[in-house]
């Protein structure tokens, strides 16, 4: 585990900064939909409901991805992985997301922790006291114990994000190998604790929309949802960047190739994991769960359940198979994008169909709801890029003296 | 002659070795893509190289084209899972279709699992065979072996061999082409003078397990065909012997020590929701408020718990019960019977309930229902004390009846007559009313509601 020395000259240093200011502006040109979503949300009927769960959408969805390379980073560093070395600082970058995202969410937290129902239904003392059943979950929900999760779900999360953006920012510059073996070491643990806050933090944020319903699978569902939408992102980014002219010559097909491996075989552990869900309640048939299922079956969601299958599934499962997709960046941006959408709509899938107009009834798919969502999102996402190139700022895109920068260079498809 | 053609063969083969193809030798992985390239462009088809291990981009240096094996894996994919939804929808909707619990007989969730799994399964043969056949594996042997620089391809050599069997291939020509790819060395490789024969322990060995092998087929065809008086061997004991539990039994699995359990408070035992069609399961035209009279049969005796009574009885008093005394009577009369089918009355019912009065009636009731069947003649020839003659349908009392408390009757008993309603559904029960309502009318008919035409045929009978 050497440093070789022809590495250190061969690489050159190149950053997000070459990019020049025109992101960063686009960025933060989009996060101003996010006030417009917010005014939208006083013009239109049930507007504010649809607001607070177009907002819950959008900053899961977002968190989603920046978990998505949390994990993605941990296994590397467990499994150390040559292969990858030249794209993971990327996904350092997007798993540092977590940091504006906790910001993101604190509103959230905030709404609940005031006793509004607005997003949970558990929130309010008067709802818990007609209901047996909240009464019997309120020892694990309420707004106090949900604050306290929430500051150890992102705590843990924006911990262990700069633990390892740090120690290989700081390898870039003394080249200690030593460093590499710590953030091996570390990993073992950190994966134990990034997989118990993520199922619980699923469980807690969106599965508790609906208090009464519940999934022991949910948490790793969103993960899956969350390894799809990285593994897009990150394909996404590297494609963008290698156009820009950033990480040209040390990421090649071959590592594209790879990503787009990882993103297929997660797209088909997501499926694997929604029919495991899908299938025990359909066999069981018990209506406290069914109705999960039969809801979303109702008011328009139909529609979006068959896209899901269909066009989140069935559809890049035939045609994302082959390797020529994968190598051809243009295809594997295509599919890439397609797929980020598609888990776009799965979160949209968990988190919409529980809003409640004023007076209680569900509210259908309608136009109204995916502007506002699509508002949410932009909003959300200018904010969250703009975080991600704000903490990218001067550090190298690639780990540029990793004792096996030269086995990712020099990695090969067979 | 066998003996001749044998030899002669032998000999033609020991005769002419042939030429297989030429070997070259290279001593390190970049000199052979190098070589690999230029026999490429060379425009040669027939040709392979040998390496200790696998070498990123010999595929391109050689130009093999893109293998047919994904199709073979998908083809097969596709198959498995065709084979599974139909085995599926054969099996559970067609050939023994079986309800469980409540689901569709054929339904798509319920068919993802098998069907991934077949799927799966013969994809991954087809990728495993198709490689193997792809391959032309396994191949045990290739004269190249007999090459003794050949040996050190699994250590640090890489071989180029020339088949010549290619088109280009030209003994001169292509040793001058390899030897102008500088390797270390270039050598001939020819046909074995004589097949290569199986070593005769392995033969042994293999005809061995062969034996064994037929042995246990016939073994296990033998047991199959033949009877035994020893006990079968139960190898799956405990679904063999299972602690099932029956009615009228007690276990220690339930704390009240009955195996029948009673039913659960509010909830109606599958197939016993009478309410929604009253006239149809009691005969009644709604419930009584007092529930019980609905199942109570007209007994011959009010004072049946005196002993004695009943030995007294002559058979002479039964049939005709004390009406206006007895309670039980008066409380059947009362109630609200039906007086029409709360069946569609159709020639196949009637055909129906003929067939059934057959079976259930006729033995004490007689074919014609005048209280004359072959059990009530025998009983009444040995004099019986305790036998109760059936009652005609034909006196003037029966045929005031309404149907629905023949119904009743039938459902419930009357007297010494069982209770058929546990051996007869109810459909049935309506079948056999409705053939006794023709019976009495066949015994008993109003000259005014028949036709000219039937009355001047009855006429011509006699």
């Amino acid at each position: 585990m050497q440093t070789s020395s022809d590495t250190n000259n061969k690489v050159s240093v190149q950053t997000l900064a070459e990019l020049g200011p025109l992101p960063m502006k686009v960025a933060l040109g989009c996060s101003v939909l996010l006030p417009v979503a917010f005014v939208l949300g006083f013009l239109m009927d049930n507007g504010t409901e649809l607001f607070a769960f177009s907002y819950l959408q959008s900053t899961f969805f977002f968190l989603s991805i920046s978990l998505g390379a949390l994990f993605f980073v941990l296994i590397q560093q467990l499994t150390r992985a040559g292969w990858s070395v030249v794209l993971r600082r990327i996904s350092e970058f997007i798993s540092m997301g977590v940091i504006p995202l906790a910001v993101l969410v604190l509103p959230i937290v905030l709404v609940t922790l005031s006793g509004s129902d607005i997003l949970y239904q558990w929130a309010s003392s008067k709802n818990v006291a007609g209901d047996h059943l909240l009464q019997a979950k309120a020892p694990y929900l309420n707004s106090g114990f949900f604050a306290l999760r929430y500051v150890i779900y992102f705590g843990s999360w924006i911990f262990l994000a700069r633990f390892f953006l740090n120690k290989s920012v700081a390898q870039d510059e003394n080249g200690d190998p030593e460093l590499t073996l710590l953030m091996e070491r570390r990993s073992g643990p950190a994966l134990l604790l990034y997989a118990f806050t993520i199922s619980f933090a699923a469980i807690d944020f969106i599965m508790s929309l609906d208090a009464h319903w519940f999934s022991t699978i949910f948490g790793v569902y969103y993960f899956a949802a969350g390894l799809v939408g990285f593994f897009s992102t990150l394909a996404i980014t590297l494609i963008y960047l290698r156009s820009k002219g950033l990480l040209q010559e040390p990421i090649n097909v071959e590592h594209l190739h790879d990503v787009g491996k990882l993103l297929f075989a997660f797209n088909c552990f997501w499926a694997y994991i929604a029919i495991s869900q899908y299938l025990l309640i359909w066999y069981a048939n018990i209506p406290e769960e069914t109705v999960f299922f039969l809801h979303r079956q109702e008011h328009g969601w139909g529609i979006i359940s068959l896209i899901l299958v269909i066009g989140h599934f069935a559809i890049p499962f035939v045609f994302f198979m082959s390797r020529w997709m994968k190598r051809n960046p243009k295809t594997l941006f295509f599919w890439a994008a397609y797929l980020l959408v598609m888990n776009w709509i799965d979160i949209f899938w968990l988190v919409m169909p529980n809003v409640k107009s004023g007076s209680g009834d569900f509210l259908g798919v309608s136009f109204a709801m995916i502007l506002m969502n699509i508002c949410c999102t932009v909003g959300v996402g200018g904010i969250y890029v703009a975080g991600l190139l704000k903490f990218a700022g001067q550090k190298s895109v690639m780990p540029v003296r990793d004792p096996r920068l030269e086995e990712s260079l020099k990695f090969h498809n067979i | 002659m066998a003996t001749t053609i044998e030899q002669s063969e032998e000999t033609k083969a020991k005769a002419e070795p042939e030429l297989l193809g030429l070997l070259a030798e290279f001593d390190d992985p970049d000199a052979l893509i190098e070589a690999s390239k230029k026999v490429r462009d060379a425009g040669y088809r027939k040709w392979d190289t040998h390496t200790p291990f696998p070498i990123h981009g010999i595929d391109e240096a050689m130009g093999i084209k893109w293998t047919i094996l994904p199709w073979i894996v998908a083809g097969c994919g596709l198959t498995g899972g065709t084979i599974a939804v139909g085995m599926q929808y054969w099996m559970n909707a067609v050939d023994y279709p079986f309800l469980i619990s409540g689901k569709p007989l054929f339904s798509i969730p319920a068919s993802i699992p098998i069907t991934f799994e077949l799927s799966v399964l013969l994809a991954a043969f087809g990728a495993f065979l198709g490689m193997l056949g792809l391959n032309q594996l396994p191949k045990l042997y290739n004269p190249i072996f007999k090459s003794e620089a050949f040996r050190r391809v699994t250590n640090d050599r890489f071989f180029v061999s020339m088949d010549a069997k290619d088109a280009k291939f030209s003994e001169i020509d292509t040793g001058e082409f390899l030897n102008s790819l500088n390797p270390i060395n270039v050598e001939e490789f020819w046909s074995d003078t004589e097949s290569p024969k199986l070593p005769r322990n392995l033969t042994l060995g293999l005809s061995l397990v062969g034996v064994v092998m037929l042995l246990l087929a016939g073994l296990v065809a033998y047991v199959r065909t033949t009877t035994s008086p020893d006990p079968r061997i139960h190898i799956i004991q405990d679904m063999d012997f299972q602690p099932s539990l029956k009615a009228q039994n007690t276990t220690n699995l339930f704390p009240d020590g009955r195996e029948i359990r009673p039913n659960l408070k509010g909830t109606i035992p599958r197939g016993q929701f009478k309410d929604d069609n009253i006239p149809f399961y009691y005969g009644l035209k709604y419930l009584p408020e007092d529930q019980d009279v609905v199942t109570i049969a007209l007994q011959e005796e009010k004072k049946a718990d005196d002993k004695t009574a009943t030995d007294k009885k002559a058979p002479a008093e039964k049939p005709a019960a004390p009406a206006a005394v007895d309670p039980v009577a008066a409380k059947l009369d009362k109630l609200p019977w039906v007086t029409e089918f709360p069946v569609p009355v159709t020639e196949k019912l009637m055909a129906r309930g003929k067939e059934r009065y057959r079976i259930y009636c006729s033995a004490c009731h007689g074919l014609g229902g005048e209280g004359d069947g072959l059990v009530t003649l025998r009983a009444m020839e040995l004099l019986q004390g305790t036998w109760v003659k059936p009652a005609s349908y034909h006196t003037e009392n029966v045929r005031k009846l309404p149907i629905g408390r023949l119904y009743h009757t039938i459902t419930n008993g009357v007297r010494k007559m069982p209770a058929y309603g546990s051996q007869v559904t109810p459909e049935d029960r309506w079948a056999i009313v409705l053939y006794l309502k023709a019976l009495q009318k066949s015994h008993q008919i109003d000259a005014d509601t028949i036709s000219e035409a039937e009355k001047r045929k009855l006429r011509d009978i006699k």
